[in-house]
């Protein structure tokens, strides 16, 4: 079975200060990745330099996604090739509403266009399983959006764009019991045996309705520990002093 | 030394305020035949011709601005050529710019219009359409017919607002546009009216010498409402550079006018409009303005609330490319109590472009218990443009709430990466970007203009168009 | 004469270019003037040679030249301010100065410049002020005028990684005219000016602050904050200016005006030019009056009408106040208690 994401010996700075110092990792289609780590280790800018965000530089190593070297891709190629992040922040755009907003992006992934009963369904059918409100895909891209409606929104994206690799960039954080509650159940939606999820988080919470997962403890920018569930509840209980060594 | 300071000509300069201490000599431009012969050709009342006389004299006296964009370009010795009538300048299709046809086609513009719109189509029959609106409009008692029948068929009604609103000595180019004025449209809406669909200027049948000095003459009398659209998103091309239209409003009490605007003059245009109403007890403007394409642009729509409780709302944008220097603004006077306005201007500058925003805000001593607010932002594609704020506010009483916020910058890098990560490409998302930093102003527009709008951006950022 | 205008010109029917002064206000015909004293230890006093470059109007450079107090000063850092005193009075009534103050590399130093007169008097003062690289700075120019005619020209410019406050505080009852040009030369240097003023009577206050941004990644705003009380005449003009070559600079203009009489008199004109794409700019205006609703809550809590007020207005001062030196803050505090109960 071919690995759906492979990353080798991937080094990357932002300015002169380098961020992830030989990190590796491989995903296969079907699995769910947990990356924790203390703050700083690199876990964010790991998920930013898979999507080449302009600020950070590759120096060496070489991120490959279903057979395909993606190192020098552009960020709008590697989303067209099925993956997508959910933001810690996401941006706010005014002036297009977030139902247009899908539309113009699956408009652009598929290169065909999209039919506008059946996309207004579809919506209307995830939105409903995100208890997200209606009047929500009207407003603004994320435009004064609370905290957990802008996460609820970018776990909506995802389950509308279908990508094959999803990034979940600390979902969780600044989310209350029932948002994360909501954002477990979309991740269950997502889930099949074709794609895999990389998680992003500090806490384990998210991860409650999940079977089974792998866990890596990302230290100072690299992976220093691979390990299952049980990891994850170590993490939880003793923290990450006894990794930071390594 | 002043970046926009324009250096004084060299001609006798007269101090405006006192405009009977001196005679006037005729000049190299523009004589008394001119006028006289302008008027006769129209086939004015006398009272219309003394004011064309009166203006002429005007604009002999008053000086050029010593502020704004360099008008040096625009040679006042051959203002006659300007106001020929256009039955004399024999335009062929084969001579308008091929960049203006190329636009004609990516806007989508059928044929007939095409050539209107290039000024060379002696006449592009809306006849059937504007019949059709004429036939309704008459039942409601509502007037819209172009300004020379209007002097002609309602004498005593016109005569009691022309120049009420936009004195002949507000500034040299009002004088020289009261002088040489042609076409340009007249409605009026009597008390009680209420009109659904908006009135545009665009279906009025052609006269020969439309575009260049048109004259815009609205009534909206008490109770009524209107809204009325003038311009469209094609450019406008003329061989002759010099648009000085007027517009002026009248908004009577309680009665509500919305105006809106997209212009998008040929990049050889100089673009000085000047634009006022007056705003009764109780009444409300909403001004819409959408400004893209001349080559220089003045243009301060003005109101003046001048009965209690006026409001007036101002929304607009201006997109400024390479060789463009688009200066526009808003100038809203409270002169009674309880009188409010709200400004939401933003900007455009691309490759070299000026975008100037100039402004003011004049609270009397009158206005008590006044509101204004003013917001602006100016967006920059890169570091050739120029974006520049220049607002002046005159308080004159401390029973006012006055605000006025202003921002300059450039496209968040964040937002792009956003919008790229889920598949769009780097120029898709800056015009997703450009395209919501406009969208105040878009979505006050009916739908087809909103829609032509947008393309317009888009060719505007894909530097299409010149 | 007109004189003090603004680096880009509105139209001529709004007023707010320039200020219009007496021909003949310049004279150069420039009394001696015994009144400035320098107080603390760490500096060193030159003669000062500095004109400036862009003043008030050529006859103001002229009068300047003729000056009867010339100063350099070069502070060294000390955690005690400098105080540059000049005091003025019957006899001393006419200054014609220039004073330039030199902030070495890696200095770190607070300076007190102070005019004061309590009988009318007449003042064209230069600041020059020069940042070298990496200074710190936190410069106070306190104007305790009564009664006079104050022309006030003030250079200042920083150099890489440099930092500098400026706090003007002026209490204006006759005439004071400022104009300060701000020029961020090095990269990484940043200058705050910040202005507090409290017009009253029948005085004219016209201020010109100008920033102009010209190198990489620097950082500048313009906070003013005032007050205009009986037939008062207040213009405010507050540029900034991001030159090209300014790439990733700040810059941010914000002016609050408090109307305490309805016959007052205040224009604002803020202007934010921008030649350079990849910054961050933006300013914003107010003017009102008190709110009567905070006025009616703290006398519910038994201050009277001139106390709540007085708190309401010291509260907005409050942030410009807070960065003035502590030596000087109680000073100019009671000045504006006074101030207000002289306006009830």
């Amino acid at each position: 079975m071919e690995k759906l994401l492979d990353i080798k010996n991937l080094h990357a700075k932002v300015g002169d200060k380098e961020i992830l110092k030989g990190l590796n990792l491989s995903v296969n289609p079907g699995e769910v990745h947990v990356i924790m780590g203390p703050n700083g280790a690199g876990k964010s800018t790991l998920a930013n330099v898979i999507f080449s965000h302009p600020e950070y530089q590759k120096t060496k190593g070489s991120i490959v996604f279903k057979g395909q070297d993606i190192t020098n891709k552009k960020t709008n190629e590697i989303a067209k090739l099925g993956i997508f992040m959910s933001f810690q922040q996401p941006e706010e755009i005014a002036g297009i509403s977030v139902f247009n907003f899908i539309k113009t992006a699956k408009n652009k992934l598929s290169g065909a266009p999209v039919d506008f009963f059946e996309l207004k369904d579809e919506i209307a059918e995830n939105m409903n399983a995100l208890s997200m409100q209606e009047n929500m895909q009207n407003r603004d891209l994320n435009v004064g959006f609370s905290g957990g409606e802008k996460k609820k929104n970018e776990i909506l994206q995802m389950l509308e764009l279908k990508p094959t690799l999803a990034i979940l960039d600390e979902t969780d954080s600044g989310l209350d019991v029932d948002a994360i509650k909501t954002v477990s159940n979309g991740i269950n939606m997502f889930l099949n045996s074709d794609r895999a999820l990389i998680i992003i988080t500090h806490s384990t919470k998210i991860l409650e309705k999940l079977d089974n997962y792998f866990v890596h403890v990302l230290v100072d920018g690299k992976i220093v520990h691979t390990g299952d569930k049980s990891l994850a509840d170590e993490i939880d209980k003793h923290g990450y002093s006894t990794f930071k060594g390594k | 030394m002043a970046k926009t300071q324009l250096e004084e000509l060299n001609r006798n300069i007269y101090d405006f305020k006192n405009p009977d201490d001196y005679s006037f000599k005729a000049k190299g431009g523009l004589s008394r035949e001119i006028v006289e012969d302008i008027s006769r050709r129209k086939n004015e009342p006398k009272w219309m011709l003394d004011i064309r006389l009166k203006a002429l004299e005007t604009y002999n006296k008053l000086s050029l601005p010593t502020w704004g964009p360099d008008l040096s370009e625009l040679n006042m010795d051959e203002i006659s050529t300007y106001v020929q009538p256009k039955t004399e300048m024999k335009d062929k299709w084969e001579d308008v710019p091929s960049e203006i046809k190329n636009t004609f086609d990516k806007l989508g513009i059928p044929e007939a219009e095409k050539q209107y719109l290039a000024g060379v189509g002696a006449q592009y029959d809306s006849e059937v359409v504007y019949h059709s609106i004429k036939a309704d409009l008459l039942k409601k008692g509502v007037i819209y017919t172009d300004m020379e029948s209007a002097v002609r068929e309602y004498p005593d009604l016109v005569r009691e607002y022309f120049t009420k609103c936009v004195p002949l000595f507000e500034h040299k180019f009002i004088a020289l546009h009261y002088a040489v004025w042609s076409g340009g449209s007249f409605v009026y809406v009597p008390s009680g009216v209420e009109l659904d669909q908006p009135l545009q200027s665009y279906f009025r049948l052609n006269s020969p010498e439309s575009g260049q000095f048109e004259h815009t003459l609205i009534i909206v009398d008490k109770g009524a409402k209107l809204h009325f659209i003038e311009g469209c998103s094609a450019p406008k091309y003329n061989k002759v550079n010099l648009h000085a239209g007027c517009v002026e409003l009248f908004v009577k009490e309680g009665a509500y006018l919305r105006y809106s605007t997209i212009e998008n003059w040929s990049k050889n245009m100089l673009n000085l409009n000047t634009k006022k109403a007056i705003i009764e007890k109780n009444g409300k403007v909403d001004w819409v303005s959408g400004s893209f394409g001349s080559k220089i642009s003045m243009l301060y729509p003005m109101s003046i609330l001048k009965g209690e409780n006026a409001k007036t709302e101002y929304t607009g944008i201006s997109f400024a490319g390479a060789n463009q220097n688009l200066d526009t603004g808003f100038k809203v006077v409270h002169a009674a109590k309880n009188t409010s306005s709200v400004v939401n201007s933003r900007s455009i500058s691309k490759n070299g472009g000026i975008a100037t925003y100039r402004a003011l805000v004049k609270i009397l001593p009158e206005a008590t218990n006044s509101k204004c607010s003013v917001s602006c932002d100016g967006l920059m594609l890169d570091s050739l443009s120029k974006s520049d704020t220049i607002p002046v506010n005159d308080v004159q009483t401390s029973d006012a709430e006055f605000s006025h916020e202003a921002k300059v910058g450039k496209i968040s890098e964040k937002a792009i990466f956003y919008l790229m990560s889920r598949g769009l490409s780097e120029d898709d998302a800056k015009a997703m970007i450009v395209r919501g930093f406009a969208s105040p102003v878009s979505k006050e527009l009916p739908l087809e203009y909103a829609v032509e709008m947008n393309r317009l951006i888009n060719l505007e950022l894909e530097g299409a168009i010149g | 004469m007109k004189i003090n205008f603004s680096p880009v010109l509105t139209s001529q029917n709004y007023g707010i270019n320039f200020v219009t002064v007496e021909d003949g206000t310049f004279s150069k015909k420039v009394k001696p003037f015994s009144g400035t004293a320098a107080f603390a230890k760490d500096y060193l006093v030159e003669r000062c040679d500095a004109l400036p470059k862009d003043p008030l109007c050529n006859e103001s450079l002229e009068q300047l030249k003729c000056s009867n107090t010339a100063l350099k000063v070069v502070a060294n850092s000390s955690d005690e301010p400098l105080i540059i005193k000049s005091h003025l009075d019957t006899t001393n009534n006419q200054m014609v100065g220039r004073l330039e103050l030199v902030l070495n590399e890696d200095t770190k130093r607070d300076i007190i410049v102070l005019f004061e007169s309590e009988t009318p008097a007449y003042l064209n003062n230069f600041l020059h002020i020069v940042c070298k690289n990496g200074s710190t700075s936190n410069i106070t120019i306190l104007n305790d005028l009564a009664g006079c005619e104050n022309y006030q020209t003030i250079e200042v410019e920083t150099n890489e990684n440099a930092m500098c406050n400026i706090n003007i505080v002026d209490f204006c009852d006759s005439r004071s005219i400022i104009k300060s040009t701000t020029n961020l030369v090095g990269e990484n240097s940043q200058a705050h000016i910040k202005m507090m003023y409290f017009v009253s009577n029948d005085g004219l206050l016209d201020i010109n602050l100008s920033n102009n941004l010209l190198a990489k990644n620097c950082n500048t705003t313009i906070n003013a904050v005032g007050a205009a009380a009986n037939n008062a005449v207040k213009n405010f003009r507050g540029t900034i200016d991001f030159k090209q070559g300014s790439t990733k600079s700040f810059g941010s203009e914000n002016e609050l005006c408090l109307m305490l009489s309805q016959k007052a008199k205040v224009k604002a004109l803020p202007m934010l030019l921008c030649h350079e794409e990849d910054v961050e700019g933006s300013h914003s205006t107010a003017t009102g009056k008190i709110d009567t609703k905070a006025l009616f809550y703290l006398m519910s809590r038994g201050l009277s009408k001139t106390d709540a007020t007085k708190l309401i207005v010291k509260a907005k001062f409050n942030k410009i106040l807070q960065d003035v030196n502590p030596e000087i803050q109680n000073h100019i505090i009671n000045k504006i208690d006074r101030k207000l109960e002289e306006n009830e």
